[in-house]
Formats: C-alpha cells, sequence, structure tokens
C-alpha cells in the first residue's frame, strides 16, 4: 500500500507531463534555461557534466541556441540530482539520501495505479503527425554525448514493446530505457541483450516471423523515466509502478501502431523490428565510465512519429560518474533489492546501491547471530539484479546508515578481519564491466563488517563508544550553524 | 562520397546540414560501412583520423570481431 503524504500527493496531482515537472523545478530554482548559443559539440557534454557534478543540487538545463538547430528544444539533467528527485516526490530541496530511499520503498506498490485513458485524437503527444520522410538528424538536436561513441545517441528514450506470444498481456508489456544510435534518416539500432525483457521480445518474434512494433517515447512523465530503468518481474507493468509511486494519474493513449503511450510525452518514433538484420552499433561511454565496444546490434526501421508542437527533446549525459544516470536509477535500483529482502529477512534496515547501478552496493541488517549478514549478502546476490550487478557488497549494521559513506568506511576499518572477506569468482557479470577478463563474467564480492558475534571469537575487550544523538544533538547543530552564519556576516 | 574518420572507406554521404538562415553551420555525415555518424564541426579527437585513439578504428573487412548482441535466428 503507498503510504505517501498528502504534501506529495498535492505534487504529484500537479505533475502529469515532463513540462509540468520543469514548472515545478522552475519554481524551486532547479530548471535553468541555458542563455548562450551553444553548439552540438562539444558544449553540451561540457555544460552537462559541470551541472552534473553536484549530485545534490544540479538543476535541469534546457538548451534553445543549438548552433544549426534553429527552434529546436533540448533539455538534460532532469533528474540530474537528488534535490530533483525530492521535488518529485513533494520533499524540500536537500533532503537526505536516505529519507527519500524510505519514501520510496514506501511507496512500492502496483495497487490500484491510475492509469486513465485519452482518445489518440485528444492526446497532446499525437498533435503533430508525420507518416514519411522521416529524419531523425533534422528532427532531434542530436549531439555526441561522449566524444568517442560512435554516433549521436539517444539515451533517455522509454521504448514500448509487447511480448508477441502475449500480445494483449499490458503486464508483459515492456517500457524499458535501451541505448538507441540513430542509423540512417530513417534506421536504428537498440542495445537489447536477452536478458532484457525487450530482448525477450526480439527473440520471440523472430522465432516465431511475427512482426515486432516498438513505441520510442522521448520527453516522458519524469516517474516513468526512473521506472523504466528499474528492475521488476518481466509480468510487471512499469506504467502501474510509477503511477502507483506517484498517486496520481498518468494518462496513456495509443500510437499509431497499436502501443499503450503516455498521452502527454513529447514524442514517439514508431518502429518495425527488422529481422535478422545487425549493424555495427557503438562505442557508447557507459555508466560503469567506459566506453562499451562496437557490436553488431538490432536495427529498427521507423513507421510513423508524432510529437506535440514545438517538442522538446530530453536526453541525458552518462559516462564516468557522478551523472544523471546515477541519479537517475540509483533509488531504484536500491529499492527492489530491498523489497525482496525485507519479505525474507525483516532484518534488513536499508540498501545503497547507487553506485555504477549497484556495482558497488552497501546493506544494512540487525545482525541475529554469527555469519547471518553473509546469509542475507547470498540472497541478495540471488535478486534479479542482483544476478549480475551486485559485485561488491558491504554488509554493515543496523547503527551504521549506508548512504552515509563516513559511517561505511567505519564500519569497514573497525569490524572486518580477513575472514569476512568471501569472493565468489567465475559468476555472472555485467559485460560492460571494464575490470571483466571475460565480459559477462565476474566476481561477487563480500565484506561484512558487521559486529563480530558469539560463537565467533569476539576479540580484544573492546566497547564502542556511545556517540550523543538525539534531539538535543540536532538543536545544537542549528545553534552552531546560527552561530556560524552570524560569524560570516 | 568522403572518407569516414573511423574505418577510412569514402562511402559516407551527407545526412543533414544545420543552418542558421542561409547560413550553413556544420554538415552531418554517416558512413553507409561502420554506421559512424560526424559533424564537420566537431573537436579533432573525434572527427580527425590522425587524432583519433587507434582503439576506436574500425576494420570492416572482419565483421565476425564484432559480437553479436542478440543471436540470429539460423
Amino acid at each position: 500500500m503507498n503510504k505517501q503524504s498528502e504534501i506529495s500527493i498535492e505534487v504529484a496531482k500537479k505533475v502529469g507531463s515532463l513540462r509540468d515537472f520543469l514548472d515545478l523545478l522552475e519554481s524551486k530554482g532547479q530548471f535553468i534555461t541555458w542563455p548562450d548559443e551553444v553548439m552540438p559539440e562539444p558544449d553540451i557534454r561540457n555544460i552537462l557534466v559541470a551541472a552534473g557534478d553536484d549530485d545534490k543540487n544540479g538543476p535541469a538545463i534546457l538548451f534553445d541556441k543549438i548552433k544549426g538547430y534553429p527552434g529546436k528544444r533540448m533539455v538534460a539533467g532532469v533528474h540530474g540530482s537528488f534535490s530533483n528527485i525530492a521535488t518529485l516526490l513533494g520533499y524540500p530541496l536537500g533532503t537526505p539520501i536516505r529519507d527519500l530511499f524510505y519514501d520510496i520503498v514506501g511507496r512500492w506498490t502496483t495497487e490500484a495505479p491510475q492509469l486513465p485513458r485519452i482518445a489518440p485524437d485528444k492526446a497532446p503527444i499525437h498533435e503533430v503527425r508525420i507518416e514519411e520522410n522521416f529524419n531523425l538528424f533534422d528532427l532531434l538536436p542530436l549531439y555526441r554525448i561522449n566524444a568517442m561513441d560512435g554516433g549521436f545517441y539517444i539515451g533517455k528514450a522509454n521504448v514500448v514493446s509487447r511480448d508477441p506470444h502475449d500480445p494483449d498481456n499490458f503486464g508483459k508489456q515492456n517500457v524499458g530505457i535501451y541505448r538507441i544510435q540513430p542509423h540512417g534518416p530513417d534506421t536504428f539500432t537498440l542495445m537489447s541483450v536477452p536478458v532484457h525483457d525487450m530482448g525477450r521480445h526480439m527473440l520471440a518474434a523472430e522465432m516465431d516471423d511475427v512482426p515486432l512494433k516498438i513505441a520510442v517515447m522521448l520527453g516522458n512523465h519524469p516517474a516513468m523515466a526512473m521506472f523504466a530503468a528499474t528492475p521488476i518481474g518481466y509480468d510487471e507493468s512499469e506504467y502501474a509502478y510509477a503511477a502507483g509511486m506517484m498517486g496520481a494519474p498518468i494518462a496513456l493513449t495509443e500510437s499509431g501502431n497499436g502501443l499503450d503511450i503516455q498521452a502527454e510525452g513529447e514524442m514517439v518514433i514508431e518502429a518495425e523490428y527488422i529481422h535478422g538484420e545487425r549493424q555495427y552499433e557503438g562505442p557508447f561511454g557507459e555508466f560503469p565510465g567506459s566506453y562499451s565496444g562496437v557490436r553488431r546490434a538490432p536495427v529498427f526501421k521507423i513507421t510513423g512519429i508524432s510529437h506535440r508542437k514545438n517538442p522538446i527533446f530530453e536526453n541525458i549525459y552518462i559516462g564516468k560518474g557522478w551523472t544523471e544516470h546515477d541519479t537517475l536509477i540509483g533509488l531504484n535500483t536500491s529499492a527492489p533489492i530491498y523489497a525482496v529482502l525485507k519479505k525474507e529477512f525483516p532484518e534488513v534496515e536499508a540498501v545503497n546501491a547507487l553506485y555504477q547501478h549497484g556495482l558497488t552496493a552497501i546493506i544494512s541488517v540487525k545482525n541475529r547471530f554469527a555469519g547471518f549478514a553473509k546469509s542475507v549478502a547470498l540472497r541478495a546476490l540471488g535478486t534479479p539484479h542482483g544476478l549480475v550487478y551486485l559485485k561488491n557488497l558491504i554488509m554493515v549494521d543496523a547503527d551504521v546508515d549506508p548512504f552515509d559513506l563516513n559511517q561505511v568506511m567505519w564500519a569497514l576499518s573497525v569490524r572486518t578481519r580477513a575472514s569476512d572477506i568471501q569472493v565468489l569468482d567465475n559468476m555472472a557479470g555485467i559485460m560492460i564491466d571494464p575490470a571483466a577478463v571475460i565480459p559477462g563474467m565476474g566476481h561477487h564480492l563480500i565484506i561484512d563488517a558487521t559486529t563480530h558475534m558469539a560463537p565467533e571469537p569476539i576479540g580484544g575487550d573492546v566497547e564502542i563508544v556511545r556517540r550523543p544523538a538525539g534531539q538535543e544533538i540536532d538543536d545544537l547543530s542549528q545553534i552552531i550553524k546560527s552561530m556560524q552564519k552570524e560569524a560570516r556576516k | 562520397m568522403t572518407a569516414c574518420p573511423r574505418c577510412s572507406n569514402t562511402n559516407a554521404t551527407v545526412f543533414h546540414e544545420g543552418k542558421e538562415g542561409e547560413e550553413l553551420i556544420w554538415t552531418l555525415f554517416g558512413c553507409p560501412d561502420c554506421h559512424y555518424h560526424w559533424r564537420d564541426s566537431e573537436p579533432e579527437e573525434s572527427i580527425n583520423p590522425a587524432k583519433r585513439k587507434a582503439v576506436f578504428q574500425m576494420d570492416t573487412s572482419n565483421p565476425d570481431r564484432y559480437h553479436l548482441i542478440l543471436p540470429v535466428r539460423e
């Protein structure tokens, strides 16, 4: 059941689209329009890297003076900081990440999602319809995200596809973020592998020799952008989760090729999978901070395009962190791991999988007996995301906040022995880990930084200092800050 | 036809021209062989073969060295 506050419901009701969210961000000083002319390269990536360095408060930035693209608009950094995520969830700027985590896990539901339908002829996304003479390089203000990328990537699209074996199943209709490289005026490659839901759809369509139609949604509801990248079950709907989390409506309509799309999105590119066709794709500067190599990827051909008048092309900066990608998916990577663990181990307190999509994660747990935290860690490795992504896992006690790295480093410093380190080698891993000896294989490293408990030897005669905490300390902190403010005048 | 900065084949063509009024700002090219796309206004590290790192160059005569990310049905 969604446990969100009244304030957050009021905020959510105001946000039906990307445009609404930009208005809300602007009211908080979290959205700016770049005042000067920019060249597509290298100006846009340089500005976005600078904005992304401030993971706490970096703003969304709109570019509407891109040289060579008169009249076109591009926005990035919409999910570029935790203050922007806090704004979406109805919290003040600067809300601690831990509080946002607990808010999201409290809203983790698909119960009674509000997904009203709008007829296609009434839906804003279909305001302008294009059915011939497609040219992606003219339509979108594209730019090279990282200098050695193989093309001008679309990095934040929500791609919709149906299960060819069960096309009427709303839950199995997938919405995912897959990187897209425009190849020709009306063709593009899409990076989805067999373990992805969309990869399954492509393989099934090819196997049965049936068409696979897709809808590439650009400029999406900010909650959809988060959930399209969230690891959820195959038959669970990203739309239902996003509307469930917001506790407010996300309007849907139908694309020209029969898929469920957001009615108030900025643009939809409708396309069909070309069976058996593979073309060179990449490299692309990916979230581990390294370029994925060139590979041969599936190809799609555009069949129709709809967009709002004066559309905003929403894109992302991704590469060596910290980037918008880390903020966009960090909490939504942490929450489903927590949701699975909490059912079986109520002792689990929090999961911080913010780092490189969970390649390093920290889990806090109330230790029940010696070795218990290691068992919880092994269960985490069995979650859908943990299977390949949770490479380095640090287990800490419940008195350590996994979102406070000073506390985590303390636990590592004083609560680990050699015997607390377990390495499972030659396991499944992600293809694009630059440390992998064999792409797709790797290790799971567990560091148990929880307190030693009987029957294992406790060790020296030590007691942990009880650090004063609570309201009195919080009040004193405020007094000290006020005194400092005065002293700086 | 233009030479591709990545694979050196000479089959690249113009995909789009970026203009401000009548002024040509940049020309966007695409290579039909290695599918590299570039703009002639980009920094040299991206578009000058002499400045590009060798690891990013491509040899399209040997497609099998580039993995398939999704198997093709036989």
